[in-house]
């Protein structure tokens, strides 16, 4: 009779051994959002020239973070990650990443192959570019007569209130309370640096984004935003067609989302101005996704050569006829349609801040956005607000400052 | 008569209150027979006029999406997933209880007492308080992203074992030992004697193992990375990440999702009440 | 005789020692493991590199004391468990004694749809009650104008997401332990209650002294676990508001899901399992000793 159950026993342990199939001449990638979702579109040319196949998942960039966190404590990272340029020096630091061959490395903009290189060494290839701006309402922003939204706080702040009072069940912009790159995009604009001593404190209590801090405050006070989270903003985009708010600060995706029939976002009825900032528009945050080969890639030279096919200028250009995602080749640039947003999005590129290079610096800004809603919300004033984030922020780099004061880090 | 008028308006009452209970749950069904967007109307339609599958067939085949590429939720590989761990860890979790609650009630060996306390006490340590040092052990054998990675907490099956303890108590011990002298070996009993005597209760424990497990959210989440082992909630919960403001779509794989459960839970809720109940064994 | 003692005692031996080794491998090890990380600082830089951990002792745990986000999902554990165990006890014990009554017509009926959502899964019906919830077309927004109760945001306000929250743990849990008062009523027998009714007393004094000590074991038992479910909220608010807005919805355990798989901050995460662990210990045992006063155990 024990025969049965050991039959049973085998049995079990068989099929809880069967994990994933891994085949060779296939290479696993992980891309995020809309171009995770658009990337399958991309990929017939590889796999019949090289005969790779790609096995492709789609990652909502709300929990990529997460998700490559978790990857990497399971030893479980794909081949090839997109990742948001900000996330590296933390892959890094996990030495979760392998160097790309030094060809992928040319021509790209100045400034984009910066953004992937840590201590003189590069761990990606750049493959978007990307910026902050504000797209509007062309006819909403003419009907309190301003050509375009201001560049300077005091004149937007005006101008809001001019399209408030018209409508007092509408608003000017919309500021998602979970987003932090709102208030982030303000605080670049004043150039004070995020953090201090060595990028071992937080430096939220400086004047500048004290500032910052107080204006983000104002947009709300004023009812210029509504008070919501993105789970209850619903489809942002049906939002700005309705004309719920006529400012909507984005990224180059929206480039990509406006042109789809879904949104029904008519050409032509909307344009896009730089980010305001105390004195006019100053820098922009730096943005972007680069692609990495991790270090436990079962084929690295397939997992390359998926990159290099990704990164060249062609593709850039049309993953940019399909997203919106705007390249980081030079070549592609000038393959670009030469209108005002390509160009404000190519002067903007060329002069942003790079976010401090800390492995903290996903969860940093997850804690200020917390404190920030907190601040909205009424619960504390512009200096205790700061003087909570900077507290936060401190907690959180203590372990650094740790490392940091033995050498371990530098 | 005044018995019959209480009667009759606690029935009432009770009709109330069952329809608010179900209410969600018709409401969901009906949303996903929507045409995409009829849900957002205010006030919101309780059933569709024009009832469409379309949502089904967006979520369960590959189609053509906005940008001309044939995408798919892969919804269908999730629910053999889910169907399959589901299925092993109901056997695997009965293999396991079935034997031990009916030893502890009526198997003199040494040191029962003293185990069955520890079992005990044991009962109030809360799984989610072991999770992350599971997570990496499981990392050390190699086992994140497989299913055994998925079953393997739900194996320490205490609950189980005492519930199958307090039903076997009641079996007469004359039965077993009449058995006995017959020569039948403790396996021959527990599986020809006591499982066929212990039905409901054995019922009731395969399906709430199979319910706990097809409903399981927080482990597969983090055990999972791989989309292709994802099981239906954690598969669901991506697509609402993506596609939350698409109510109908969601409404539909929230049917896929519950149905099943619902179903099998009306076939057998016989046996699984007279279970819970402590109906205990068949007469 | 002996030897069939003996076979017994094999058969007892083989029949518990897979149980046995699997609590103690994924229950008792775990345990033990995570009381260690907790005296760790285990975190990224560990992950990175073992030389980067280091002893802290008890120093989590005095983090965690001077943290306001852990004193503030505590306080919201709190509101959840106070409000949660007596909304969800009462709404198990009303449907059970409507149940109860001899004079109800199609109980089956009833009893099966009351019961219903506690088998459902929770991912989805999490997913169905947020736009149940939604303020402009939700359903329960809906039925309150018809009453004529202006909409109310709530998920959306951090004043009422925890009763929101909670309306849908309470729909979705209290079939059980409807159940099992159900099976306890069903032993007070009706000789009693009908010799306490030709007494003269009333429904409340019949309530009293013919029901509730029927059924208080079951209450007790009900309340305590009940309490450790509640202390242990964390998979609703996950998927319904993501512990938002204003973080009025993070719990302790979501609390430790954030720090331990969102952040890798095994150390903390840790430690406030352990906390968590000891404090429903401690609130087990008070309950019990209170029950015990009560002579219903």
């Amino acid at each position: 009779m024990i025969t049965r159950r050991r039959a049973l026993t085998l049995a079990s342990s068989a099929a809880l051994s069967a994990c994933a199939p891994r085949d060779s001449n296939r290479v696993t990638w992980w891309a995020m959002g809309t171009t995770g979702e658009n990337a399958p579109i991309l990929l017939p040319p590889f796999t019949r020239t090289t005969g790779i196949d790609v096995d492709l998942q789609a990652v909502p960039w709300t929990g990529a973070h997460e998700k490559l966190l978790t990857g990497f404590a399971g030893g479980s990272l794909p081949d090839v990650m997109m990742l948001n340029t900000g996330w590296l020096p933390e892959l890094n630091l996990l030495g979760a990443l392998t160097a790309p061959p030094p060809a992928l490395l040319t021509g790209h903009l100045p400034g984009a192959n910066a953004a992937v290189t840590i201590a003189g060494r590069a761990y990606a290839v750049p493959w978007t570019a990307d910026s902050w701006v504000q797209f509007y309402r062309r006819d909403l922003i003419a009907e309190v007569d301003y050509p375009a939204p201001p560049l300077d706080w005091a004149e937007w702040t005006r101008m809001a209130q001019a399209i408030v009072r018209r409508h007092p069940d509408r608003f000017a912009t919309l500021h998602l309370l979970d987003w932090p790159e709102p208030l982030f995009a303000y605080a670049a604009q004043t150039g004070e640096p995020f953090l201090r001593d060595r990028a071992g404190r937080g430096n939220f209590r400086s004047p500048g984004f004290r500032a910052a801090l107080a204006f983000y405050k104002q947009v709300f006070d004023l009812k210029l935003s509504p008070r919501v989270t993105g789970a209850e903003a619903g489809d942002t985009y049906i939002g700005l067609r309705r004309g719920w708010f006529a400012i909507l600060p984005s990224d180059a995706v929206f480039l990509g989302d406006a042109r789809r029939p879904e949104h029904r976002i008519v050409p032509g009825s909307w344009g896009a101005a730089a980010t305001p900032g105390p004195r006019g528009a100053g820098a922009a945050m730096a943005r972007g996704t680069c692609l990495a080969v991790s270090r436990t890639a079962r084929d690295p030279a397939a997992a390359w050569r998926l990159v290099a096919f990704l990164t060249g200028a062609d593709l850039q250009r049309q993953i940019f006829g399909i997203t919106g995602d705007l390249p980081t080749r030079s070549r592609a640039w000038t393959m670009l349609p030469p209108d005002p947003v390509t160009r404000l999005f190519a002067t903007q590129i060329a002069d942003s801040v790079a976010p401090p290079a800390v492995p903290e610096w996903e969860r940093i800004t997850s804690e200020v956005q917390q404190v920030a809603e907190a601040m909205v919300r009424g619960r504390l004033g512009v200096d205790a607000a700061a003087a909570e984030m900077d507290a936060r922020v401190d907690r959180i780099l203590a372990k650094r400052r740790w490392l940091l004061d033995r050498g371990r880090i530098t | 008569m005044a018995v019959r008028t209480g009667g009759r308006i606690r029935t009432i009452v009770l009709a109330l209150l069952s329809l608010a209970t179900a209410a969600p749950l018709i409401w969901m069904i009906g949303v996903s027979l929507m045409p995409k967007g009829a849900a957002s109307a205010f006030p919101p339609p309780l059933w569709p006029g024009h009832p469409t599958l379309a949502n089904y067939r967006e979520l369960l085949f590959p189609h053509i999406d906005a940008s001309g590429g044939a995408t798919s939720y892969r919804i269908v590989p999730a629910i053999v997933n889910s169907t399959l761990l589901a299925t092993l860890a109901t056997v695997i979790g009965l293999g396991l209880t079935l034997p031990a609650g009916y030893a502890f009630a009526k198997l003199r060996f040494t040191g029962r007492a003293r185990l069955l306390q520890a079992m005990l006490a044991l009962a109030v340590i809360p799984t989610q308080v072991t999770l992350l040092p599971l997570f990496l052990m499981l990392k050390a054998a190699g086992l994140i992203n497989t299913y055994a990675g998925v079953l393997v907490p739900g194996l320490a099956g205490i609950y189980g074992v005492l519930f199958v303890r307090q039903a076997a108590l009641a079996i007469p011990d004359e039965m077993l030992d009449a058995a006995r002298l017959d020569g039948a070996s403790e396996w021959h009993i527990l599986t020809r004697i006591v499982a066929p005597l212990l039905r409901p209760v054995v019922v009731t424990l395969a399906l709430f193992t199979f319910l706990a497990s097809w409903s399981d959210f927080l482990w597969p989440l983090i055990a999972i990375t791989d989309q292709r082992l994802y099981t239906l909630p954690v598969a669901l919960a991506a697509i609402s990440r993506e596609h939350g403001q698409d109510v109908e779509l969601m409404m539909a794989g929230a049917v896929v999702t519950t149905l099943p459960v619902l179903i099998l839970f009306v076939a057998l809720q016989r046996s699984y009440f007279s279970g819970v109940l402590g109906g205990g064994i068949k007469g | 005789m002996t030897r069939r003692r003996s076979s017994e005692a094999r058969a007892g031996l083989a029949f518990t020692i897979p149980v046995l080794f699997a609590t103690l491998a994924f229950l008792v090890v775990p345990t033990v493991a995570g009381l260690l990380l907790s005296l760790t600082d285990f975190d990224i830089y560990a992950l990175a590199d073992l030389a980067n951990l280091r002893l802290v002792g008890s120093g989590n745990y005095l983090a965690l004391a001077h943290d306001p986000r852990f004193w503030h999902a505590v306080w919201n554990t709190l509101i959840f468990t106070g409000i949660g165990v007596p909304a969800a006890i009462g709404a198990s014990l009303v449907t059970a004694l409507l149940l109860d009554s001899a004079t109800v017509g199609w109980k089956p009926v009833w009893r099966l749809l009351l019961f219903a959502p506690y088998v459902t899964t929770l991912v989805a019906t999490a997913l169905v009650w947020r736009y149940v919830l939604d303020t402009r077309s939700g359903l329960l927004n809906a039925a309150l104008g018809v009453v004529g109760i202006a909409p109310v945001d709530w998920l959306g306000d951090p004043k009422t997401s925890i009763p929101a929250t909670l309306i849908f743990i309470v729909w979705k849990a209290f079939g059980y332990n409807m159940l099992v008062f159900t099976a306890a009523l069903a032993t007070v027998s009706t000789d009693l209650r009908e010799a306490a009714r030709l007494d003269g007393a009333g429904p409340v004094a019949r309530f009293r002294h013919v029901t509730l000590p029927a059924i208080g074991p079951a209450l007790v038992l009900a309340s305590v676990l009940s309490v450790a479910n509640f202390l242990q909220v964390f998979a609703e608010p996950y998927v319904m508001t993501h512990g938002g807005p204003a973080q009025s919805t993070m719990t302790i355990l979501y609390f430790m899901f954030d720090e331990g798989f969102t952040w890798w901050n095994l150390g903390t995460a840790s430690a406030v399992a352990v906390i968590l662990f000891v404090a429903i210990l401690g609130i087990t045992a008070v309950q019990a000793r209170l029950a015990r006063r009560l002579e219903w155990l």
